[in-house]
């Protein structure tokens, strides 16, 4: 880290005080829950999306602290025209920072190939967008199965998981999401003091997927806000008329973001299966994923 | 035999793999090694050491394997009680969060109501929020106590499994059984508040029963899951003899002193000051709530 990236002392990204967090423990926590999770499904490496993001950064640095460079593979997945050129240089500067390799592979002509076979998706800008972050999702999977032994570390934030604000088999897709109980205002918090670039944990939030659009344009709020009606509506289970009392918010913008949990419920869980037989499949079948039932007792 | 002033308990603080019950008997049965090179009279391990915690479906495994596994364990604790949590499988099937004691070849009896059982079984399943217990696990009926050997003589113990110390009855019927260690085994899965929150009852729970307490949890992590440690013996004025590190696997060993807390008890007579008048008040509050919730 050169001496204009390194944030002042001291200097941290503003929690709100609901959200305020022993962020070591948090820290800590993360790291022994992965590298347990890796020894018990018999993984030994991680393959990474890093987009330059701040949920990106932190998992990168929490991946490396947990189970070392060696064993980690950060891929950065630009498109051009379309992924601004900072994000580049927050990638590479994060990747220098810790010391990993960063493999860099332009999706665009995928993307066009996409829209080559389906020309609809050039008119669907939702539709196509979905399609850049699966194809991301594919080329991570891809990495992990040539390199073998390797789980696909999911990245998303706890904010974005509630509100659905994630493409469903896209960067959602992943094999475990070791910041998914951490808002964004928490994650950004945990980058300033681990000692991210401060321009990492300050750049507004955006997936670029579509030119231009910020986190804050679609969502229509502050992740500063979204962040602290979320913790009301989940942690807390208050109900709406008293969130939008607390935040000075009227009860109507609450209710939507609301609505916006219960109608990702679907991204959030596996696929509901259709009940024929007594042991369906995580109804009556359930089981945990780091099982090790191949080995017989004595 | 004598009255033991002294005993010696090691905090097994281990990290099962779920459904691994051969490489988790070979962990307990090192454990069990270490502790014994140590000069420890107990050996105690977690909740559910030889199964996992978040094992749900695999307990059903688990259970029916367990008998030859316990059985060379036994063997092997010679003149060291080892006081393990376990899936115990009943004739008829039904599966229990259990703890068993087993000692020089054989399963250590335990004192309920006038007869002798063979396992502790769990009192409360947690069955909320993260908690699936009861989906798994029948409840248990009472808390026995053990007469258990040391090097210096007898003492009595028992033992209550994680969920069974949020609730203060069972580590007060513990203690009115004469029970002077309370063997707090659990798998307590971390949050940022738990082991602050759990500190503090087990001190609480020491203190209100002037008796020591042993807490021991699980290392590690599974499905994401941190099971934090901080294994600790906490004597009856609430502080602590010694403690294990968060999250890791560890052996921690420490002395616990009966002497000093018999003599604490006639000094502080807490047990003695329990009342008949409150604890028929306590029932009959009880059966109030219970007409409240059903009417």
């Amino acid at each position: 880290m050169t001496a204009e990236e390194r944030p002042p002392e001291g200097e941290e990204y503003p929690l709100p005080p609901e959200l305020s967090f022993d962020w070591k423990e948090a820290h800590d926590d993360i790291v022994n829950e992965i590298r347990w999770h890796l020894k018990n499904t018999g993984a030994d490496k991680i393959v990474i999306g890093l987009s330059g993001g701040v949920d990106s950064s932190l998992s990168l640095y929490l991946a490396v602290k947990s189970v070392g460079l060696e064993n980690v593979v950060a891929m950065f997945l630009p498109e051009a025209g379309v992924t601004p050129d900072y994000d580049e240089e927050d990638a590479k500067a994060v990747a220098d920072l810790l010391g990993v390799k960063l493999i860099i592979k332009e999706i665009s002509p995928l993307v066009e190939a996409f829209s080559q076979a389906i020309s609809e998706l050039r008119a669907n800008s939702l539709a196509l967008a979905n399609v850049k972050a699966r194809i991301r999702m594919i080329l991570l999977y891809a990495e992990a199965n040539l390199i073998g032994r390797a789980q696909v570390l999911g990245t998303s934030d706890k904010s974005e998981l509630l509100l659905g604000y994630t493409t469903k088999y896209g960067d959602s897709g992943a094999d475990f999401m070791p910041i998914g109980d951490l808002y964004k205002s928490q994650v950004r918090y945990m980058a300033s003091k681990v000692g991210l670039p401060r321009r990492v944990w300050l750049k507004p939030p955006s997936p670029q997927l579509i030119k231009g659009k910020s986190a804050q344009s679609e969502l229509g709020l502050p992740y500063e806000v979204l962040d602290r009606l979320l913790y009301y509506r989940v942690d807390q289970r208050y109900a709406e008329e008293k969130i939008a009392k607390i935040l000075s918010l009227p009860v109507e913008t609450v209710n939507h973001y609301s609505m916006m949990i219960v109608k990702s419920d679907h991204k959030r869980k596996a696929p509901p299966i259709g009940k024929i037989g007594g042991a369906t499949i995580n109804m009556d079948w359930r089981m945990p994923i780091e099982r090790w039932s191949l080995r017989k007792g004595p | 035999m004598a009255v033991a002033e002294t005993v010696r308990i090691a905090l097994a603080q281990i990290g099962p793999k779920m459904g691994d019950v051969k490489g988790n008997f070979e962990k307990i049965r090192a454990y069990t090694e270490k502790a014994m090179a140590a000069g420890a009279d107990v050996v105690v391990f977690p909740e559910l050491a030889t199964a996992g915690y978040l094992s749900q479906g695999i307990f059903f495994d688990v259970a029916e394997k367990l008998n030859s596994g316990l059985k060379a364990l036994a063997d092997v604790a010679n003149g060291i009680s080892v006081v393990l949590g376990l899936v115990e499988e009943d004739e008829m099937g039904i599966l229990y969060n259990s703890a068993m004691i087993l000692r020089n070849g054989d399963v250590v009896k335990g004192a309920w109501q006038g007869r002798k059982v063979s396992s502790y079984r769990k009192l409360y399943l947690p069955t909320y929020g993260m908690f699936e217990e009861s989906r798994w696990f029948t409840p248990g009926s009472g808390v026995p106590v053990y007469e258990l050997d040391s090097k210096g003589g007898s003492f009595k113990g028992a033992i209550v499994i994680c969920e069974d110390y949020w609730q203060p009855l069972t580590v007060r019927i513990a203690a009115l059984r004469g029970a002077q260690v309370i063997f707090a085994i659990a798998s307590s899965p971390k949050t940022l508040q738990k082991p602050k929150m759990t500190h503090s009852l087990l001190v609480a729970r020491a203190i209100e029963n002037t008796s020591y307490v042993v807490f021991v949890n699980q290392a590690g992590s599974q499905d994401m899951v941190n099971f934090w440690g901080g294994s600790e013996i906490i004597d009856f004025e609430g502080n602590t003899v010694v403690s294990a590190p968060l999250r890791e696997e560890a052996l921690v060993i420490g002395d616990v002193d009966l002497y000093r807390e018999r003599k604490y008890r006639e000094i502080n007579p807490m047990l003695k000051e329990e009342r008949a008048e409150v604890i028929e008040d306590y029932e009959s509050a009880f059966a109030e709530m219970r007409r409240s919730y059903q009417s």
